[in-house]
């Protein structure tokens, strides 16, 4: 395959990129597509016996219908929105990271190495967690990068397979040397003190880690717009060759774009132990790298797109925890609803691949 | 509908009805009307000539024959049968194919493969040896050479054109669209390619053909349709025109640029690009430059002159910088840059007209400024942020500068017709400031007037002091603006020859192996 074919392809497979935030027309097809999936969702539950407008009326009253489920909404947002930045990051360059999952463990593990054992007085606690974690997730996906970029090793294969090492590691550590001595025979590690817990903004639950979203996604937008970097990222993402003849350093920008998105799942990893859990213990995420995945793609990569999409899937999985108590159903019936939306938002989308002559 | 349709045709033609009519087609894009009611006629045993300048709409129309684009409204008849079209695949089932302006074949399958991949309803069986045995056939029977088992990746680009063509009659297509395939040929594979064309109109083929050379046209042509800004201008028998009365259609009137242009000689101003015993791989790490030394002097114009794959594609990764050499030294003005990094010859003022500017040199979802952008940002300096005013304000400049129309600054350029991207590319890159010019086809896919407004533009450089090295494989093109010319065959340099001195039948055989150097 030449470069140039490559870099055709590459042109056709790039998510589309005409609005800033959200492109036009959008909006309509969203709600549209969101239509159609909520309808193929009710089928599946038609088909479980189960009436699916007293379904979807329990998940509304879970999630929207009340102060608590709407809070509860924005918690979701903290893990959905980081992980899908640290999806939707790399993709701007071009790149797939299927490896959130992984890299909210492992920023989820150094944030609580940090806690637990660095010894530091209990006011730099959670700095050195930030750090800690952010530097974790990032040197996670820098094992990816260099593998890309070095290597040529495909970024999707090589982050996914990661994702099982990184669990795997985290165990080892819950269950063998983190091991919490004084309680009961659990893998859990021992509780974060006090000064580790994320100030709340509010309710009890809603930690200050939503900012970390907002920032997050406002400094996405701003650098890609006003920034250099920003303007060669999307220069690389459009046309790596290009990007090369221009004198643009393509390989730093594909692994420093790695290394961030990295970064951004373990703050995620971070804000969940020190927000959330206050320890490490196995299964901290409910699979959050791979919704923040989901939801970044419904999102186009796009700070707007993807609060919109944070805001729907945090719905969606709220009531899904609902569901499990008023109806019995499993409660991962909804990952069925989030599914069927991306599918529906990817077909429903307007074909621009386009042979041009 | 179409039953009643058929009962009650339309539009009877005299004797027999066009293999495929289309009338009032009209297609809009956000802001263009690219079709504009086109009324248009193909026949069985004819070839007609589609022409039109840059962005006229004579890709946007071929597209709506095939069923690729739906007309917003309009009918489409074949046979005089009405027929609605919803899909190229559609279209092929009633007969219809088209090579594209820019291929589509997949270069990672191989040619039997590739054409396997349109055959109508065969189930997911793949015939490969009964299938090899029908391309043996219409290639022996047409003259389309192609070897059918080779990866398309490993064809020259004679041959891909030839393969895509075999792709579209082995579909069992009666009516071909051929929308510039001369544009990327050498000269005798023009010839080639024209021949065929005129073996299947005598067999009966209704075909369509858009092209800018109007030496073709007149090679083949039975008919013309002339399009201006999405609308038919004119047309009829090929033998009611000529050169000049196509030209000024096609122009309307902006006439007057068409005039051929010539270098006036000029002398050597010194030091420019030079290649020194260079040997590389190319950028797919085959075809190669083999002990290659090039000098081109500032105020000079080389021109190379070689068949598509013979190491000319080189160049511009060993002057950018990007191919490891594995001999000899690169200068840019006297400077030795072999080990210097793009970003640093890019600023010594070296500038590169990609060969294929959609995958090597432009963006296509970001818009035309933002294209532009891509040589200011680079020439701007370092700052974290981007001056997004002042670059705004040198791309409304450049644009305004240009020696040709350039569309709306703001359009995307995957919504440009192939001409107008290649434009685009052309008023970026050719801007005073660049010392050092790598310039491949300029003309190609550029109607007659910008092709002109291009060489001149190369010419005022190269009086300005530039060193340019020219590759194309339009003789005139070459003859008109080389003050040296260099003959390449498998990397090496065959021949060389001064303005004025030059042999074109050494040359051709120069090209093709024929003749040692
Ligand atoms: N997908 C699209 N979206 C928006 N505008 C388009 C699109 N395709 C074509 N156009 C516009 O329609 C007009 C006609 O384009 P078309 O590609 O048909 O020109 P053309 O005659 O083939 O030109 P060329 O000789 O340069 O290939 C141009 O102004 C072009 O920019
Ligand atoms: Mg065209």
């Amino acid at each position: 395959m030449t470069v140039a074919t490559q870099a055709r392809a590459r042109l056709r497979g790039q998510p589309p990129r005409s609005g800033w935030l959200v492109g036009r027309g959008a909006v309509l097809r969203f709600g549209m597509a969101v239509t159609v999936a909520m309808v193929a969702f009710g089928l599946v539950l038609l088909s479980e016996s189960t009436n699916p407008l007293g379904t979807l009326r329990v998940m509304w009253d879970a999630s929207v219908g009340t102060e608590f489920g709407r809070t509860e909404v924005l918690v979701k947002v903290i893990p959905f929105g980081l992980c899908a930045l640290a999806v939707a990051v790399p993709a701007r360059v071009g790149l797939i990271n299927v490896g959130g999952e992984g890299q909210f463990y492992v920023g989820a593990w150094a944030a609580a190495g940090a806690v637990l054992y660095s010894g530091l007085p209990g006011w730099a606690l959670l700095p050195a967690a930030f750090v800690a974690g952010a530097t974790g997730g990032g040197a996670w996906a820098a094992l990816v990068a260099v593998l890309r970029v070095k290597g040529k090793v495909n970024e999707a294969v090589s982050s996914l397979l990661l994702n099982f090492v990184a669990i795997q590691f985290v165990n080892y550590f819950v269950y063998g040397p983190w091991k919490d001595p004084r309680g009961p025979n659990w893998p859990f590690s021992p509780k974060f003190p006090d000064a580790a817990m994320l100030p709340t903004v509010y309710g009890d639950r809603l930690s200050i880690a939503i900012a970390f979203v907002a920032v997050g996604l406002v400094a996405m937008f701003l650098v890609l717009r006003y920034t250099r970097i920003g303007y060669h990222a999307r220069v690389v993402g459009g046309n790596a060759v290009a990007a090369e003849r221009s004198g643009i350093p393509v390989g730093r920008y594909l692994f420093w774009a790695l290394v961030s998105g990295g970064a951004i799942a373990g703050l995620a990893g971070m804000a969940e132990v020190t927000g959330i859990q206050g320890r490490l213990r196995p299964g901290i995420s409910v699979n959050y790298g791979y919704i923040g995945f989901l939801a970044a793609w419904l999102g186009g990569h796009r700070p707007l797109g993807i609060l919109f999409a944070c805001l729907l899937f945090g719905a969606i999985s709220v009531g899904g925890d609902s569901l499990q108590l008023a109806l019995g159903l499993p409660g991962s019936t909804v990952n069925i609803l989030m599914a069927l939306i991306l599918f529906a938002v990817l077909a429903g989308r307007k074909n621009r691949t386009q042979v041009r002559a | 509908m179409t039953t009643l349709a058929a009962l009650v045709p339309t539009h009877v033609a005299a004797a027999a009805p066009a293999a495929l009519s289309a009338r009032g087609l009209t297609k809009r894009f956000a802001d263009v009307v690219a079709a504009d009611s086109i009324d248009l006629d193909a026949h069985s045993g004819q070839i007609l000539a589609v022409l039109g300048e840059n962005g006229a709409g004579k890709s946007t129309l071929m597209k709506l024959l095939y069923g690729y684009y739906r007309p917003d409204s309009g009918t489409l008849a074949i046979h005089g049968r009405d027929l609605e079209l919803h899909s190229p695949a559609s279209a092929r089932n009633h007969g219809i194919g088209m090579v594209f302006q820019n291929f589509t074949l997949i270069p990672a399958l191989t040619v039997v493969e590739n054409i396997a991949l349109l055959q109508p309803g065969r189930g997911l069986r793949l015939d490969r040896r009964g299938l090899a045995r029908r391309i043996d056939e219409l290639s022996a029977r047409y003259g389309l050479e192609v070897r059918p088992h080779v990866l398309v990746g490993d064809l020259s680009v004679g041959e891909r054109q030839r393969a895509e063509i075999l792709k579209v009659l082995a579909s069992d297509a009666r009516i071909l669209i051929l929308d510039e395939p001369t544009s990327v040929l050498a000269p005798q594979e023009v010839d080639n390619l024209l021949a065929i064309l005129r073996h299947l109109r005598d067999d009966g083929f209704a075909l369509l053909l858009i092209t800018h050379k109007l030496r073709e046209v007149f090679a083949c042509a039975d008919r013309v349709t002339v399009l201006r800004r999405g609308q038919v201008i004119g047309g009829g028998p090929i033998a009611d025109f000529t050169s000049e009365s196509l030209l000024a259609m096609m122009l309307g009137e902006r006439q007057g640029a068409t005039e051929v242009v010539a270098a006036p000689p000029a002398a050597p101003r010194g030091p420019g690009m030079r290649l020194e015993h260079v040997t590389a791989l190319g950028a797919d790490g085959r075809t190669a430059l083999r002990d290659v030394t090039i000098d081109v002097p500032a105020g000079q114009i080389v021109g190379v002159a070689a068949v598509g794959g013979n190491g000319q594609s080189g160049f511009a990764d060993v002057l950018i910088g990007i191919a490891a050499l594995q001999a000899g030294r690169v200068e840019l003005g006297g400077v030795d840059v072999t080990g210097a990094s793009p970003a640093s010859r890019l600023a010594a003022g070296l500038r590169i007209v990609a060969e294929d500017p959609v995958a090597q040199s432009a963006v296509g979802a970001m818009s035309i400024r933002e294209n532009f952008m891509l040589t200011r940002a680079r020439v701007d300096g370092k700052g974290v942020l981007l001056n997004l005013r002042r670059l705004a304000a040198a791309a409304a400049a450049l644009a305004a500068r240009s020696p040709f129309p350039v569309p709306a600054i703001t359009r995307p350029l995957e919504t440009l017709s192939g001409g107008n991207v290649q434009r685009v590319v052309l008023v970026r890159e050719l801007q005073p400031h660049g010392r050092f010019l790598l310039v491949y086809y300029p003309s190609r896919g550029l109607d007659v007037a910008s092709s002109r407004a291009v060489q001149q533009l190369i010419i005022d450089l190269r009086d300005q002091g530039a060193a340019v090295l020219l590759v194309s494989e339009d003789f005139d093109e070459l003859e008109a603006l080389s003050d040296q010319l260099l003959v390449m065959h498998h990397g090496h340099v065959v021949g060389s020859f001064a303005r004025g001195s030059v042999d074109w039948l050494r040359v051709g055989r120069l090209m093709t192996g024929e003749a040692d150097a």
